[in-house]
């Protein structure tokens, strides 16, 4: 009959027992034939264990991989010039839509002409400017401006779609 | 040529030398393939799930600290993605996890009886196909990756102690189904 644990063995084997604990094992050992004989086919299979056998992966594994890295890295350049022209264009369309508020404030016919104090002129400007604001922004142009801004969102996003989708299939090669 | 670490590799990667990401595939794809292949029991799609771990991992380079071993992140990055993987497949290995207090019975669910001449290191290597996912997770780890209690604990996200009661059931219902198909003759 076995004296020691399945555990206690299992700890002997792997160092996880203290000195005392580990000179009663030995001193049970040296007397129990049971116990010698577990312990040597739980070393047994501790050692067959260590040599359990490596899988091994398709020789093409780290290639294919590779190349799926390099897709990757293509389609994400490829998206970021693609978000970066979208939005260059974008800036492009408000920069121009600020530079006319600009001018059209700077050419309107008021009463600040007739003023010569720097602070007045200010006042005038920025009068004009919301009054340019607010015929761009007036009904009439808000419709105008919003069928723009869609189209350019349609027509971006439209090529922003095929673009990723083009990623993908080669992604997927 | 000196073999690089691991740290001196992920360094250049970072650095932008793509190209030495293989040095990694290389060393880490074969000991990965075995864990995955051995919690999903299936070839084809171990392959697949290696693949998407190494991209995560690639992807997830910069933020790796490097306070930590490279292998045991990356084996945790291994390990989270099989399971997510097996339970996407409904395999209810979260049962599995959650049943170290119940009684485990290896031998009832893996009945295996050797009918033809095999030798003690097949039977090994056949069992530990037959073996629930997370004993045999512990098993590769332990044996093949050669990780301490410690380090499989982190991969596991689990306590040292129940690494270590996981290692002992394993074997002790390895030798159970070696005694009853008597290969221990074998080796006494």
């Amino acid at each position: 009959m076995n004296k020691l644990s399945d555990e206690i063995l299992n700890k002997y084997i792997d160092g996880d027992l203290d000195y005392s604990s580990l000179q009663h094992v030995n001193e049970v050992l040296a007397s129990s034939h049971e116990d010698q004989k577990k312990l040597n086919a739980l070393l047994a299979l501790h050692n067959e264990l260590k040599k359990i056998k490596e899988e091994q992966v398709a020789d093409s594994f780290t290639e294919l991989l590779m190349k799926r890295l390099q897709y990757r890295k293509k389609a994400f350049k490829e998206q970021r010039n693609f978000v970066l022209m979208i939005s260059s264009i974008f800036i492009t369309a408000i920069l121009v839509v600020v530079g006319l508020v600009v001018y059209s404030a700077l050419h309107q016919p008021s009463d600040s002409q007739i003023s010569t104090s720097y602070s007045n002129y200010i006042i005038s400007f920025f009068q004009s400017a919301a009054t340019a604001i607010t015929q761009i922004f007036s009904s009439k142009g808000i419709s105008v401006f919003g069928s723009i801004l869609s189209l350019g969102i349609l027509i971006s996003g439209y090529f922003f779609f095929e673009n990723l989708k083009a990623s993908k299939q080669n992604f997927s090669k | 040529m000196r073999n690089l670490t691991d740290l001196e590799i992920i360094a250049s990667v970072n650095r932008g030398n793509q190209a030495d990401y293989a040095i990694i595939i290389d060393r880490y794809k074969n000991k990965a393939f075995s864990l995955v292949k051995r919690m999903l029991k299936n070839e084809m799609e171990a392959e697949e799930v290696l693949q998407d771990c190494f991209l995560k991992a690639y992807n997830a380079l910069n933020s790796f600290k490097q306070d930590a071993k490279f292998s045991t992140w990356f084996y945790r990055i291994v390990y989270n993605t099989t399971l997510s993987k097996l339970s996407a497949k409904k395999r209810k290995f979260e049962n599995e996890m959650s049943s170290l207090e119940d009684h485990f019975n290896l031998e009832s669910n893996y009945d295996f009886r050797v009918t033809e001449n095999i030798d003690l290191s097949s039977f090994v290597n056949v069992m530990l196909e037959k073996l629930p996912s997370n004993y045999s997770s512990v098993l590769n780890l332990f044996y093949l990756n050669e990780m301490s209690c410690e380090e499989i604990s982190e991969v596991m996200n689990i306590s040292v102690a129940n690494v270590k009661v996981m290692l002992h059931r394993s074997r002790n219902a390895l030798l159970d189904l070696i005694i009853k198909n008597d290969l221990m003759r074998e080796v006494s």
